[in-house]
């Protein structure tokens, strides 16, 4: 069940070249930051609204409905919802073959860093030109 | 070796580190650093791995409520909007903080004689004005001289690059006519003392694994270390002792292994922090000071300041790689800063433009803000925001008030059983005033720049990194705890060199203008230590 969760909340996207979350290591994440309950917790919640909502386990469930049993999950157990999904988004987006896809610079450990454009200083000219703004007064 | 320094130093951070430095320039005194934390090693920072933003909801989460690391102490807040940020361990929150980097004004020394409200300072923005610049040398600050918000700066390091999005809001500062300025940054842009450059990376927040950041620990430690000061890690300071002549003797302490032991000293001097430093005084109880050591007056623990945030976020079209470079620093704007007649608050407030958030951020908080969907707009939707966004702080300037305070609390007590602190914190009609302002330009900024505003707020939660206030410096003993040299009224060789001093907030960062007094305090100890040392 749980990799038709991520591909639900995460799922694949041809046109920008980036994975589901379902073909990614959620078990080794899961481990290392020992979410079990958390998952847990989740996934029989989401069970409990398929069921009770739509008449099918969760992976049955078409795509639309699959985001509103989440959407649903949502709001009937908020505490929940937000500790998985927060989980969802911190594995997905510190996985090193998603960040080398989302531009998102130099990855750690950071061997080369990221390089600025040199700024032209003549844009503070305007500032300059108004004169000082601090509050002058006699300091003795 | 005897248990007996000329000086103690009580917390490492920013302050006791400046004062270290300073005293041991003095080769004959023998100096003694009390840090409750643990050494930090750069190379164990979370930067190393790409899962880096998952500490700051862990190991390097700036509320000690989350992180629980053996030197935290309980700090009960649920009687404050804003939670209190820090760091314990050697080199104090400047591990964890941004490094931005401005100094206070010379208005902000004069609040009373300029706007008629709270009290002017015992000192001025010109005596102090040497001790800015050492200071800004020993740290290594970045930035540009001729600003118009303040008197002249004598020289800094190149300022950090602004990016694509930095110039986009200074183009839009400029055509609102409004000031700007690039940001003071307590950061490396040039390969100097022994440490790297910065390299534009994101998350100076959970430590600079390059040593580029001017956390203490890389700045003015491995000075005072070399000059002889000795640092007790690991150790935390639960006790200032008095003799029978009413002069402070010494120190009662927790080692490592949880030993309680004594170090005897001449002079002491107390940096924790505005939270520690009461703390530390308030369970110092002796039957001179039955209600805390220098509260004879009650002052210690009261006038807590907090600079109360608001935070506006925008989104512009357009991929500007916002995410890249020193998150706190860009460029800030103090067009608002001084009290202007039209307004209905007094004094006013810093804009402190703030990079794009990481991936981890983004997607988080995009979700929970509603511009982001999980489905199959999700990867659209977050490209729309990843490196496209901007955020504008509003440092409010916090009044003193003797409501807003920090108590003892003896229902939650740390590792030794010593009492944590409770903090009791509203924020004023003209703190909300000048926030709910400061929300309003901002929107005007990022109309101006043509970004979408996303979301604004006050006060944020999670932002009480600003201690200040807690055991006032002044004239009059009345009114106050410590001297314009931060010595103490009532024990002369008891000197406090922390924010806990201050008299008035500023709306800037508070670290240069802490580390600015600091080095007075201790110039005035060097000049006159046989007069204030105790002869034990």
């Amino acid at each position: 069940m749980i990799e038709a969760v991520l591909n639900a909340i995460i799922p694949g996207d041809r046109k920008l070249k980036m994975p589901s979350a379902s073909e990614l290591d959620f078990n080794g994440y899961k481990i290392k930051h020992g979410i079990e309950k958390i998952e847990i917790d989740f996934l029989l919640e989401l069970t409990k609204i398929s069921n009770k909502e739509f008449f099918k386990n969760f992976i049955d469930l078409d795509e639309d409905q699959k985001i509103k049993a989440l959407n649903l999950c949502k709001l009937k157990q908020v505490r929940i919802f937000s500790a998985f999904l927060k989980n969802i988004f911190r594995f997905y987006y510190s996985d090193k073959r998603v960040l080398s896809l989302i531009n998102v610079g130099s990855s750690p450990p950071f061997p080369d860093g990221n390089k600025l454009d040199d700024d032209d200083w003549t844009m503070l000219i305007p500032v300059y030109d108004r004169g000082p703004i601090y509050r002058e007064f006699n300091d003795e | 070796m005897n248990d007996v320094a000329d000086i103690i130093i009580i917390g490492s951070g920013a302050s006791g580190a400046a004062a270290a430095w300073s005293l041991s320039r003095d080769k004959s005194l023998r100096i003694v650093c009390f840090e409750q934390g643990s050494l930090s090693n750069s190379s164990d920072y979370p930067t190393k791995s790409e899962d880096w933003e998952l500490s700051r909801s862990d190991k390097s989460s700036f509320d000690p409520n989350i992180r629980k690391n053996l030197a935290d102490y309980p700090i009960d807040d649920s009687n404050s909007p804003i939670s209190i940020a820090n760091f314990n361990g050697f080199g104090g929150s400047t591990i964890l903080y941004s490094a931005h980097f401005p100094r206070f004004h010379p208005s902000d020394f004069r609040v009373k004689t300029l706007d008629n409200i709270a009290d002017d300072w015992p000192l001025s923005y010109s005596e102090l004005n040497p001790y800015f610049d050492e200071n800004e040398k020993k740290m290594g600050v970045a930035g540009l001289v001729g600003d118009t918000a303040y008197p002249e700066y004598n020289s800094l390091l190149p300022p950090i690059p602004l990016g694509d999005m930095g110039k986009k809001l200074a183009k839009a500062f400029n055509e609102m006519n409004w000031h700007w300025w690039p940001s003071y940054a307590a950061i490396n842009t040039d390969k100097r003392n022994n440490r790297a450059n910065c390299i534009n990376l994101g998350p100076c927040n959970v430590g600079c694994s390059q040593g580029a950041k001017g956390s203490v620990d890389v700045t003015y430690w491995p000075l005072a270390r070399l000059n002889g000061v000795e640092v007790y890690t690991e150790s935390r300071v639960y006790e200032i002792t008095l003799d029978k002549k009413g002069l402070a003797n010494g120190v009662l302490y927790f080692d490592k292994n949880g030993n309680e032991c004594e170090f005897k000293a001449k002079i002491i001097i107390v940096a924790c922090s505005g939270i520690g430093t009461p703390r530390l005084l308030l369970n110092s109880k002796s039957e001179a000071f039955p209600e805390g050591l220098l509260n004879d007056n009650g002052l210690v623990g009261k006038n807590l300041m907090l600079h109360p945030l608001a935070y506006v976020e925008g989104v512009f079209d357009e991929d500007l790689k916002s995410s890249i470079g020193p998150h706190g620093c860009c460029i800030l704007s103090q067009e608002f800063y001084e009290t202007r007649g039209e307004n209905d608050f007094s004094r006013g407030y810093t804009m402190q433009i703030l990079r794009g958030a990481p991936p981890v951020e983004i997607a988080t908080t995009g979700y929970f803000m509603r511009q982001l969907s999980i489905g199959k707009n999700h990867h659209q939707d977050f490209k729309k925001l990843f490196n496209h966004t901007a955020g504008i702080a509003i440092i409010s300037e916090d009044l003193p008030e003797l409501h807003n305070r920090v108590e003892l609390d003896y229902e939650n007590k740390d590792l030794f059983g010593l009492p944590g602190v409770k903090i009791h914190y509203e924020m004023s009609d003209n703190t909300k005033n000048i926030l709910k302002h400061g929300i309003k330009m901002s929107k005007e900024i990022f109309s101006s720049a043509g970004a979408k505003v996303t979301s604004s707020f006050a006060p944020v939660k999670n932002s009480g990194w600003h201690l200040m206030g807690t055991a006032r410096m002044g004239s009059n003993p009345k009114t106050s705890v410590v001297n314009k040299f931060g010595q103490a009224h009532q024990v002369k060789n008891i000197f406090i060199v922390d924010s806990s001093v201050f008299v008035t907030s500023g709306a800037v960062n508070p670290v240069a203008t802490a580390q600015a007094i600091t080095l007075f305090a201790c110039d005035y100890i060097r000049k006159n230590i046989s007069n204030i040392s105790n002869p034990l």
